[in-house]
């Protein structure tokens, strides 16, 4: 069944197509806002305190901000051109990929570091270059050069299914470290190393293809290979943790995780791995 | 502040749909509370779409509602979690083939397709109310439409809730 069929399948079969008004909705509207509203904007409708803005508007303010500088530097980009032929320094300053409000702030690359760290070969697709850099607010950026000067993510290449994440983003402890500053909780997981993306490739013959990058950083020894313990797979990892692996998609999929890594020190030594899928 | 929450409240029969779509026992309760709460935290609410954060909201309310129901309960080292069959309502009046199929795949890899396929929701929506990036909604969605449309063309599928893994980790 193709995908298109399949979609068009599920969304025949919605129970509720539309949008049904709410019989008594005036009411509801009335009985709620009698209640006490947002105090956060009632002190600031008020102006009486609006030194005084909490933590959670400063996040909501944060967040808006970054957006709209991200969506300033997303139009400039696409009016230049820049996203069908950037160089990776352009490509990461543009940083089309950047989830701000995941760490309250823009990740801004460090162009001394923006550097080719891995080019492998994909089978049917030919060879693509994993290039990287960290920014200044440690966070780090990626992006998959791809066969014709094109990169993953944004659709232009044959080979490409449009999955790839160009960009930078923070690291998972700059995103708990922002949520607990700000009185949440952790909300990523940190303990075993790996921080990756990953974007899926075709091939000439149709295959399709599980690339992930990314970085393993683990608490103890340095990292030599990254190995996939569910295809057996292995590549190699640079002396900064960077590192690509292809994985082929199953066929015919599987409900089972595609992958589960594991990091292998220069004598063979696990020294970062990732949980079970029954663990994780 | 109540002119913004009329056009948050826009979205009642929305949310509504949503809670019904994803067999909701009390629906339009949990669109009613879903706006409650919009109008308790409407600072958070984002003014220029507040669907994806009352979808998140309603999702919440729903899992609660199941979390009230004991015999869609399993206890598991101290943890409630609902059985996977039971994530996904059987009262929906769906085509057998596809609510089986639906039922096979984890809570996750449906809600990413029921968001686009029933809820009308763009990537970028749906990612933002699953608090995920629109690349790694994108591949959840394309490998969910791949395992649903396997399962569909009755090709073995493993049995198992475990959806492959994320780009971002949820604790």
């Amino acid at each position: 069944m193709t995908q298109e069929r399949l979609m068009r399948r599920l969304r025949a079969a919605n129970p509720v197509p539309t949008i049904v008004e709410r019989a008594g909705s005036d009411h509801l509207f009335a009985l709620i806002v009698a209640g006490p509203g947002d105090e956060r904007l009632t002190l600031r409708h008020d102006h009486r305190f609006s030194r005084w803005i909490t933590g959670t508007r400063r996040l909501a303010v944060g967040a808006a901000a970054c957006l709209l500088v991200t969506a300033s530097a997303a139009a400039a980009v696409i009016g230049s051109g820049v996203f069908a032929h950037a160089t990776p320094v352009a490509l990461f300053e543009a940083n089309a990929g950047q989830h701000p409000a995941l760490s309250g702030q823009s990740e801004t690359v460090i162009p001394s570091t923006v550097q080719a760290s891995q080019t492998f070969t994909v089978p049917g697709v030919g060879q693509v270059t994993l290039w990287t850099a960290t920014t200044s607010q440690g966070g780090f950026c990626m992006a998959l050069l791809l066969p014709g000067t094109t990169w993953a993510g944004f659709s232009a290449s044959q080979y490409d299914t449009g999955y790839g994440s160009v960009g930078c983003q923070p690291t998972y402890a700059q995103v708990n470290q922002y949520s607990v500053a700000h009185g949440g909780k952790p909300v990523l997981g940190l303990d075993d190393g790996f921080q990756y993306d990953n974007a899926i490739l075709r091939g000439s013959d149709g295959r399709e293809w599980d690339i992930y990058y990314g970085r393993v950083i683990p608490t103890q020894g340095q990292p030599a290979t990254v190995r996939d313990q569910i295809s057996g797979i292995s590549a190699p990892v640079t002396s900064d943790g960077w590192f690509a692996i292809t994985v082929p998609m199953p066929n015919p999929p599987t409900t089972q995780p595609n992958v589960q890594f594991q990091a292998l020190d220069s004598a063979g030594q696990v020294i970062a791995q990732e949980p079970s899928a029954a663990s994780a | 502040m109540e002119a913004r929450f009329a056009e948050v409240f826009e979205d009642l029969g929305f949310i509504a749909g949503y809670a019904r779509r994803r067999g909701a026992r009390d629906p339009d309760g949990i669109a009613a509370e879903t706006m409650a709460v919009a109008w308790r935290r409407l600072a958070d609410v984002p003014a220029d779409d507040a669907r994806p954060w009352l979808i998140a909201t309603a999702r919440n309310l729903l899992l609660a509602e199941r979390r009230r129901e004991p015999a869609a309960t399993r206890d598991l080292d101290g943890v409630d979690l609902p059985a996977p069959e039971q994530q996904f309502s059987h009262e929906l009046d769906l085509d057998p083939d596809l609510a089986a199929g639906l039922r096979a795949l984890s809570d996750q890899d449906r809600e990413t397709l029921l968001l686009i396929a029933w809820d009308d929701l763009t990537p970028a929506q749906a990612a933002d109310s699953l608090g995920i990036t629109s690349a790694a909604f994108r591949v959840r969605l394309h490998r969910a439409r791949r395992r649903l449309s396997a399962h569909l063309t009755e090709r073995p599928l493993a049995a198992s809730i475990s959806p492959s893994r994320p780009n971002w980790k949820q604790t």
